[in-house]
């Protein structure tokens, strides 16, 4: 049994996320723990009111138990990660967590939160790659989530290499270094400024392009709206070049066997039928 | 303070914040190293306004920081200064509140059409529904005694 965080975007547009995440979770052989209560990490609201982001980061931890929590989105990664790092050093921010949530009827706990980066990584080293995503020039983007800040650290901020090493497993031509690799997507800005948001974005996919990357994959869902969703806006607004870009847990599925309908590979808006036809799906 | 990383005393401007900075590449007048000053001389008035909220989350200030100073913790702390003291925020973020209070998340559960112009909903995806009005009720009280200050 492992508890899977979804987060809000995943939740309620990015269904590819939770699609793809079940499917390659039960072709594992690895069961969901079901919590029908989880709320928003908090992740946006942090610069609003820290303790609106307090409250909802630690009531869900609370529900996720003791045991692994996979969290599918980098933001809530990041969110839950310095959640537990203040709760665990500061006392008087414990305190409060603990009778805020029991205002709730919940108590606090410390689950091991997993980026899909370190648990996908850690586990399919055993497994039987059936569809080896062969001949594929693929770049990763981490986003800047899964590897920067204080309080996360299962690879190194400057030069990682964990998601390289899951391509590698799964038959690809990992390009371990392109331009701006390890720069950020832009999907923040959006609710902000949306002009320098697309800037970003479409420079990631230029960058893509020049290392002539035949896609790119991410684990994270705002990366993937603004690198995949948001495609077309970017090649009409900024002269963006069209690239195939997948969700971490996509590429794995695939490369696994599963069927492209069950990694929910027709809401992927960038031309993923390039990268299926090489691979003869 | 918002995650308690941010140790603005700790500067010595060698100006590592903003030549990594995702933003100051794109808008000339942002800079972290500044506003990080400001705060350390005691001038936090001066940082806030609008620009605040330009800052992207990327943490690459954060990660090449020699001195541990966090900048991008800071300019959480300001934002919310900013916002304790009635200073205008993003509408965004309204509207990311308002989803907040009514559904316990920050957006909207939409449909979505997908490549082949189908139309699908977590119902047809037959993923598993959200959470329950009762557990959205009792958030939806803890929030609002949190933005009244209560707790």
């Amino acid at each position: 049994m492992i508890s899977v965080y979804w987060g809000c975007f995943a939740s309620t547009k990015q269904y590819c996320v939770e699609v793809s995440t079940r499917s390659l979770l039960e072709n594992l052989g690895m069961k969901i723990r079901e919590v029908e209560a989880w709320s928003c990490c908090g992740h946006p609201f942090k610069g609003l009111n820290p303790k609106t982001w307090l409250y909802l980061a630690s009531r869900n931890l609370a529900l996720a138990g003791e045991g692994d929590l996979l969290t599918v989105c980098n933001g809530c990664y990041l969110s839950l990660k310095e959640a537990q790092h203040l709760i665990g050093s500061k006392k008087d921010v414990a305190e409060w967590v603990h009778r805020t949530l029991a205002l709730e009827g919940l108590e606090y706990s410390e689950p091991k939160v997993l980026n899909p980066i370190e648990f996908f990584h850690d586990i399919i080293g055993g497994r039987e790659v059936v569809n080896p995503l062969k001949g594929l020039r693929l770049g990763a983007h981490y986003g800047c989530h899964s590897i920067r800040g204080l309080a996360v650290g299962f690879d190194s901020p400057t030069n990682p290499g964990k998601l390289e090493d899951i391509l590698e497993r799964i038959g690809a031509n990992a390009v371990r270094d392109y331009p701006d690799r390890l720069d950020c997507c832009g999907a923040t800005l959006m609710a902000v400024n949306p002009d320098i948001g697309f800037t970003l974005g479409s420079r990631k996919l230029m960058m893509a392009k020049e290392a002539e990357l035949d896609g790119v994959v991410t684990p994270c869902p705002y990366c993937f709206e603004m690198l995949d969703t948001r495609q077309e806006t970017l090649i009409q607004l900024q002269e963006a070049p069209d690239i195939p870009v997948l969700l971490l847990q996509q590429a794995v599925g695939l490369a696994l066997g599963i069927d492209g309908r069950r990694l929910g590979l027709n809401f992927n808006m960038s031309p993923v039928d390039r990268l299926l036809k090489n691979i003869g799906k | 303070m918002a995650t308690g990383f941010e140790r603005p005393e700790k500067c010595f401007q060698c100006g590592r914040c903003t030549s990594s900075c995702t933003i100051s590449k794109v808008l000339k007048d942002y800079r972290p190293s500044r506003i990080v000053s400001s705060v350390r001389l005691g001038l936090t008035e001066r940082t806030l306004n609008d620009t605040l909220w330009n800052c992207a989350r990327c943490l690459k200030c954060v990660e090449y920081c020699p001195q541990k100073v966090a900048p991008a913790d800071l300019i959480l702390s300001l934002q919310f200064l900013a916002v304790s003291k009635g200073l205008t925020f993003p509408e965004a973020y309204e509207e990311m509140l308002r989803n907040l209070s009514e559904t316990g998340l920050a957006f909207k559960q939409l449909s979505v059409v997908d490549r082949e112009f189908e139309t699908y909903t977590r119902e047809s995806l037959n993923l598993p529904p959200l959470m329950a009005e009762a557990r959205r009720r009792k958030i939806a009280e803890v929030l609002l005694k949190i933005g009244k200050g209560e707790l």
